[in-house]
């Protein structure tokens, strides 16, 4: 007698639900995930490289640079991130630091030269994460990018 | 990804292990092998989950495990030169009045185990056995004349 696998319906059910994760997972759906977005507006160009994807408890670095595309220097420039996309991360560190309205100054970006703001999180509430990183010169406006983390519970 | 990968990775490293290391010690629990029982969890669990400690990780981690005892058991099933090498092959250590010496050394069972094995289905002498085997679940089989007839 041959031996066939035979199974009840609402066991393939299961089977199939019990697959998927191991198969989602090595495609990569549950892995940490970065991304960058770049954006430049009056000669400033601010790249943001930040995690699209993260597990609860997990540490990383969201990076921010402005760069000076232009031949003058610019001075008062201003980075700052919104408030309800930190909420949902613990344990943040700003380098340089930062003021209690998540605002990061520099006196002036030379030329052809850049400024970074690193930002440590830890996923802490599971869901999404949006808020937006704003960049000013001289209190006015010139960027103002969106980001969304998805955070696995 | 990672987490699939390391499950899989200890998952097979056991399976070898405890095939390795014969059938004697799946059978009966010696204080021995309850330590070891006990520390294998202990010391592969970092391994597994690292410092991961969500519940995402716990899913794809556990679901990985019985995946893999599915398969096993599917393929197992289905392939008999499959079986034999995960699960092993009866091997008889008594037959016909006669110990198979080679046999008893390589599963390091001795015959005072096998008198209590015998006790324990009614018997006191090894005459009265036609066969006496240990199956590849570790437990050993005592077949007496009357009913191997």
């Amino acid at each position: 007698m041959k031996p066939k696998i035979k199974v009840w319906p609402f066991q393939w059910i299961g089977y199939l639900f019990l697959l998927t994760l191991p198969v989602l997972s090595i495609f990569g759906y549950f892995d940490e995930n970065m991304m960058t977005e770049k954006t430049e507006s009056h000669g400033l160009e601010m790249s943001i490289n930040y995690p699209s994807k993260l597990r609860y408890g997990e540490m990383e670095n969201l990076r921010i640079e402005v760069r000076n595309n232009t031949k003058e220097i610019f001075s008062h420039i201003s980075i700052s991130l919104s408030r309800n996309y930190l909420e949902n991360f613990e344990e943040i560190t700003f380098t340089p630091n930062v003021n209690k309205d998540y605002l990061v100054s520099f006196e002036s970006i030379p030329k052809n030269q850049s400024r970074y703001v690193d930002i440590q999180i830890k996923g802490k509430k599971f869901g999404n994460s949006k808020g937006q990183v704003m960049l000013t010169h001289e209190n006015r406006k010139i960027i103002n990018q969106s980001i969304k983390t998805f955070i696995f519970p | 990804m990672e987490t699939v990968i390391r499950v899989t990775i200890i998952f097979a490293f056991i399976t070898i292990a405890l095939r390795i290391i014969g059938k004697r010690e799946l059978g009966e629990m010696s204080p021995n092998d309850l330590v070891l029982l006990l520390l294998i969890p202990e010391i592969v669990s970092q391994a597994l989950i690292r410092e991961d400690f969500s519940l995402t990780n716990g899913l794809i981690g556990a679901s990985t495990l019985l995946s893999l005892v599915l398969i096993n058991s599917i393929f197992s099933y289905k392939f008999k030169r499959y079986n034999r090498l995960i699960e092993g092959k009866p091997v008889v250590l008594f037959y016909h009045g006669k110990f198979i010496e080679g046999a008893l050394d390589r599963e390091r069972i001795t015959i005072d185990e096998i008198l209590s094995e015998i006790r324990t289905t009614g018997h006191d002498k090894f005459e009265q056995m036609k066969w006496i085997v240990l199956e590849p679940d570790g437990k050993i089989s005592c077949i007496p004349y009357r009913e191997a007839n």
